[in-house]
């Protein structure tokens, strides 16, 4: 149900939107989001190695993504941001982060890093996401 | 006469189990009744009256009376003349934040004035029905 407010009281919403997507500037609301995984193995296709949902009510800020890998030669990575593939069989050279500074995304997004061997030889990587919600 | 009665109705108050209040009147012809929602309800506040002079206002069985900082007039005259005269207000809140007044007003007018008042009329639609003017 939708929220109400007091009896006699009437309610003004403003929201500063960035490409309509609401932007709650109270840092006490903010929390730390994101999180960090691991993935080890030979498989050949795409295995999740961290995701990250966007909580109902709050708004994302993605600040980065870093994959570390122990071989990168033989590691292909696949970003997903909401519904954008950002990247997909990319063979990072080093260890770099992806800072996209302050991505808003919407409630329920998700971000998702996943890799594969590109032949079977074992790999094993580091993937972490930095952000935000905000709400 | 002129009755005015208010009705909290706390949050998370379900159809299933609303508030019921009985409304004591005098007999007579209710021939004005207010019901009003304060502005903040949002539609969330829902109020039938009962009676077995009329049924049930709104008279649609499955209807409630919901708005928003507005007054519902009902201006039809009804002839409240048998015993008990209580109406019985069924109210339910389906905010979940807060408790909501609905406020009702009967205003009656007494019987033999009323009675007085409708034989005059009576008598004076005959006559301009006799006349061949039709009212």
């Amino acid at each position: 149900m939708f929220p109400t407010t007091p009896d006699y009281v009437r309610a003004v919403q403003i929201a500063v939107t960035v490409e309509n997507i609401p932007v709650v500037p109270v840092p006490a609301t903010e929390v730390a989001a994101g999180g960090a995984g691991n993935y080890s193995g030979t498989d050949t296709d795409y295995q999740e190695v961290v995701s990250w949902t966007i909580s109902t009510g709050k708004v994302g800020e993605l600040k980065e993504i870093l994959i570390i890998s122990d071989d990168y030669a033989h590691t292909l990575a696949k970003v997903t941001i909401g519904a954008t593939t950002w990247a997909t069989d990319w063979s990072p050279t080093s260890s770099m982060p992806i800072i996209f500074e302050d991505l808003k995304l919407a409630a329920a997004s998700v971000i998702t890093v996943e890799v594969k061997s590109s032949d079977g030889t074992a790999i094993d990587v580091d993937a972490i996401i930095v952000g935000k919600e905000i709400g | 006469m002129f009755y005015d009665f208010a009705i909290t109705v706390p949050a998370n108050t379900a159809e299933a189990s609303p508030v019921n209040e009985d409304l004591k009147l005098a007999h007579g012809i209710i021939h004005r009744i207010e019901v009003e929602f304060p502005v903040g309800c949002r539609k969330s506040t829902h109020c039938r009256l009962l009676h077995h002079s009329f049924g049930h206002l709104p008279t649609n069985p499955q209807g409630s009376f919901a708005t928003d900082g507005y007054v519902i007039v009902i201006t039809s005259p009804i002839e409240f003349y048998t015993r008990p005269y209580t109406i019985k207000a069924i109210c339910w809140n389906l905010a979940t934040d807060y408790p909501h007044t609905v406020t009702l007003r009967f205003d009656i007018v007494e019987s033999k004035w009323a009675l007085l008042l409708m034989n005059l009329l009576k008598r004076l639609d005959k006559l301009l029905s006799f006349m061949g003017i039709r009212v």
